[in-house]
């Protein structure tokens, strides 16, 4: 049997105060919850208005909400762009990441789109969604090659994730070298050249899709459940199909 | 307030933390009038807990760990290099731009800078030391001995027990004593599977939950903990100890503390005449302005190098090498524990069972080396080392590092993944004198002289780790395991695993029964001057390798009695 876990903050608070018998008095549960959103806005400077991206073009906004949904599409649950993924990484790709970080993201997009027009002579947003699928797959088999969990006692050398030290066709899958194309797509740079010989960005994309979805507020509470607060249980059944806490 | 200049007070704490807090308490309690002086900014009891309760998504960063690369950290360049540093926890600690100090060799000093100090974001993990660890500088020789043992400090670790309410197991080992316990948290099922098997095929070798000043049971006006998880956010039903739920509102009863914030102790004031601590020298920490404050009984608990700072700092004729060092030992013999070696693995099927809420708390396996019998003893190095760790099943996150998108992937991560068991050791230091703090010429915004710290694990500890590492992979194989890698994280001259990061930096005024090899007597005193007690980490003459701030609460609480007895006769 599947428990609802669909609660927020304000009823996990309130179910808390239940099961400690009522130790958290009404007033103070009601002030606890303002104290929180009043003193949380202030910390985080809340302004009033709609949400602007503050690093990414809303060329590349448009392009990361895509990617974020054939990552985690849309299904029974929202996807990655119900969820907000793409506003979660300009968040990070403005206020938490070094700027070189940021531009080599930034780089990686790009190289994206310019993968797509390599494969199917249009940008990623304007290929079929099966087109997108079948080359984001491609990325991520070559990003995350295979590998056997080896014990200590058995460990061989794994391969590196490919990040290029020198410049373009350096890598160490033993993927062949990139093709180059009879003239490079207008805007290209070595940036963008480095990258798209790299698995870095899609590793950090695909990280950001992952993070940014199930640590949102559909991810975490409709696709997964919250672990309540109020009691601990070591030990509760499990059946197959039970969503996993967040 | 103009016209209090100099404030006598019977006592004066300097700091609010875990050892503050008690030192206020018992002093008001025994009647003194008591002055603590914080640092730091005010944080009020659940008032001031601003991301108490708030879930993931209502961070902009969905909490992450705050690394010293990414944007925003550039106040906070080593605070930053601890995982307890998160957007989460950010503002309870103390800025490194406002707090600075200089490393010789790599070294982290974690520093709070608020009311509470390090207790409000403490792992609260609670283990008695025993007579294995008082006797230890006696047997090998390294160090000085205690002047004191686990029959003087029992009674003192009941008497705090009972006070802050700790949970655990009772074990009956004589290596880890039990305490004053309220019933233990559960373990999950996969610690379950781990306890039973590791302790049928090893015996000898014991799995228990931590031993945690977290509430099992509604305890002395404070509610039982709730298992929302993350305590260092702060606690507004008190669950966790902390100065705030605990030790503060004690002293505060007693209508006898007078706590003041953002007031730096610049140094201690010295009467050679008397050969007493008079009073305090104080900047305000917003205006700049000078203050003074006196009192007849100084307690210091400005954490390990906070108070060790201050006594090399306070130079007099009589004292010329710092306060109270006329050993010349004050700053040497640093010591942290060392931690981040281990192993990780899969637990086998289990599929069946999951838990439910956020436990605060993990599992201990205490001490099973060098015991004092030939069946524990190991010739390569010496003292010893427990592991913390847990068992849980994978979440999303094991999306990050494979391949798998679209449905595949979400279909994936819908459900919990498998069982996964691992164990960190926390080991002991020995005490040497090349692990030392000094003062610098360079000062800080108040005045006072920046600290640079040279510190390094030795030949026991390095080796020590090995032994950490091989035995937590047998432990885990002998369990059931399956897949168990090992890890090391230290990299000598590097950050990874270096001296501080364990966050039980202890040391520099260490207590002994010589004054020419130690700056405190067995009841935390000076050696050369009576009124001045220090009970925070700095009195520690050896780490054990348990974690120590209960050790610390209850020398506290004694080092209070004594000297509230000694100030009441007129001997101090």
């Amino acid at each position: 049997m599947e428990i609802s876990h669909n609660i927020d903050r304000r009823e996990a608070i309130r179910r808390a105060a239940i099961l400690l018998g009522g130790v958290i008095s009404a007033p103070t549960l009601a002030a606890l919850l303002q104290r929180d959103n009043l003193a949380w806005a202030a910390a985080v400077g809340d302004t009033a208005g709609p949400w602007v991206p503050r690093t990414l073009s809303a060329a590349q906004l448009e392009l990361v909400a895509t990617i974020a949904d054939r990552v985690i599409p849309p299904t029974d649950t929202p996807g990655g762009r119900a969820a907000g993924v793409h506003q979660f990484v300009d968040v990070l790709l403005t206020d938490y990441y070094p700027a070189a970080e940021r531009d080599r993201f930034l780089a990686g997009l790009q190289g994206l789109d310019f993968r797509a027009v390599r494969e199917h002579k249009k940008p990623f947003g304007k290929i079929t969604r099966k087109q997108q699928d079948a080359l984001l797959a491609k990325m991520d088999r070559e990003a995350f090659p295979p590998r056997q969990m080896v014990a200590d006692s058995e460990k061989k050398l794994q391969p590196p994730p490919r990040d290029p030290v020198v410049g373009p066709g350096a890598n160490s899958t033993g993927a062949p070298p990139m093709q180059k194309p009879e003239a490079d797509p207008e805007g290209m740079t070595d940036a963008i050249r480095s990258e798209m010989g790299s698995d870095w960005f899609w590793h950090r994309m695909k990280e950001l899709a992952v993070v940014g979805y199930y640590s949102s507020q559909p991810g975490s509470t409709q696709e997964l459940r919250v672990n309540p607060m109020g009691i601990w249980r070591g030990d509760i059944p499990y059946h197959r199909g039970d969503r996993a806490w967040a | 307030m103009y016209y209090l200049q100099k404030d006598e007070y019977d006592a004066i704490v300097i700091g609010s933390g875990i050892t503050g807090g008690w030192a206020a308490k018992e002093l008001t309690e025994k009647g003194l009038r008591t002055l603590v002086i914080e640092r730091g900014r005010d944080v009020r009891h659940g008032k001031d807990y601003v991301t108490e309760h708030k879930p993931d998504w209502e961070f902009p960063f969905r909490d992450s760990r705050l690394d010293p690369d990414k944007k925003g950290t550039e106040d906070y360049q080593v605070q930053a290099r601890t995982s307890a540093f998160s957007e989460s926890t950010k503002h309870f600690f103390a800025k490194d731009t406002k707090h600075p100090y200089q490393e010789a060799k790599p070294f982290t000093w974690i520093q709070g800078d608020q009311v509470g100090g390090k207790s409000l974001t403490w792992g609260r993990q609670v283990y008695r030391w025993s007579d294995l660890d008082f006797e230890a500088n006696l047997k090998d020789g390294n160090g000085v001995d205690w002047p004191i043992r686990y029959a003087d400090i029992a009674p003192w670790y009941s008497y705090v027990e009972k006070h802050i309410g700790v949970s655990g197991e009772k074990l009956g080992l004589p290596q880890l004593p039990d305490g004053e316990f309220l019933k233990p948290m559960e373990l999950n099922a996969g610690e379950k599977f781990v306890k039973r098997n590791l302790e049928k095929a090893m015996p000898g070798r014991h799995l228990t939950i931590g031993r945690v000043a977290i509430l099992t049971e509604n305890h002395n006006g404070r509610a039982a903990c709730h298992y929302c998880g993350p305590c260092p956010r702060g606690c507004s039903t008190g669950s966790y100890f902390s100065s705030q739920s605990s030790t503060l509102p004690a002293a505060r009863a007693t209508g006898r503390m007078t706590l003041v914030a953002n007031s730096v102790v610049h140094s201690l004031i010295y009467d050679e005449s008397r050969n007493r601590v008079t009073g305090v020298r104080v900047i305000d920490a917003e205006t700049k302005e000078p203050r003074e404050y006196s009192a007849k009984l100084v307690f210091l608990c400005a954490s390990t190098l906070g108070s060790t700072r201050l006594l090399l700092a306070s130079k007099s004729a009589r004292f010329p090498n710092g306060l109270a060092n006329s050993s010349g030992v004050l700053g040497q013999n640093l010591m942290d524990h060392h931690f981040l070696v281990g192993a990780n693995g899969q637990l086998p099927d289990l599929r069946e069972h999951y838990y439910q809420g956020n436990r605060p708390n993990g599992v201990y396996i205490p001490r099973f080396r060098n015991l004092g019998d030939e069946a524990t003893k190991r010739t390569d190095y010496v003292r010893g080392y427990g592991y913390q760790g847990g068992a849980g099943r994978a979440g999303w996150g094991r999306g990050i590092g494979e391949a798998g998108i679209g449905v595949q992937l979400k279909s994936k991560l819908h459900e919990p993944g498998d069982w996964g068991f691992g164990i960190t050791g926390f080991a002991e230091c020995l005490p040497r004198k090349e692990n030392y703090v000094e003062l610098t010429s360079d000062t800080d915004a108040f005045g006072i002289p920046q600290l640079r710290v040279s510190c390094d694990w030795g030949e026991n500890e390095l080796t020590m780790r090995k032994d950490i590492a091989a035995q937590a992979a047998e432990m885990l194989e002998k369990a059931g395991c399956k897949n168990v890698h090992t890890y090391d994280a230290n990299q000598p001259g590097k950050l990874g695993a270096e001296p501080g990061l364990g966050i039980h930096e202890m040391g520099t005024a260490r207590m002994g029964r010589d004054p020419k090899t130690s700056v405190l007597n067995g009841w935390n005193q000076s050696h050369d001057v009576p009124n001045l007690f220090v009970t925070d980490g700095s009195c520690m003459s050896s780490s054990s390798c348990v974690n120590p701030s209960i050790t610390y609460m209850a020398l506290t609480a004694r080092a209070v009695d004594h000297a509230v007895t000694e100030f009441k006769q007129g001997n101090i």
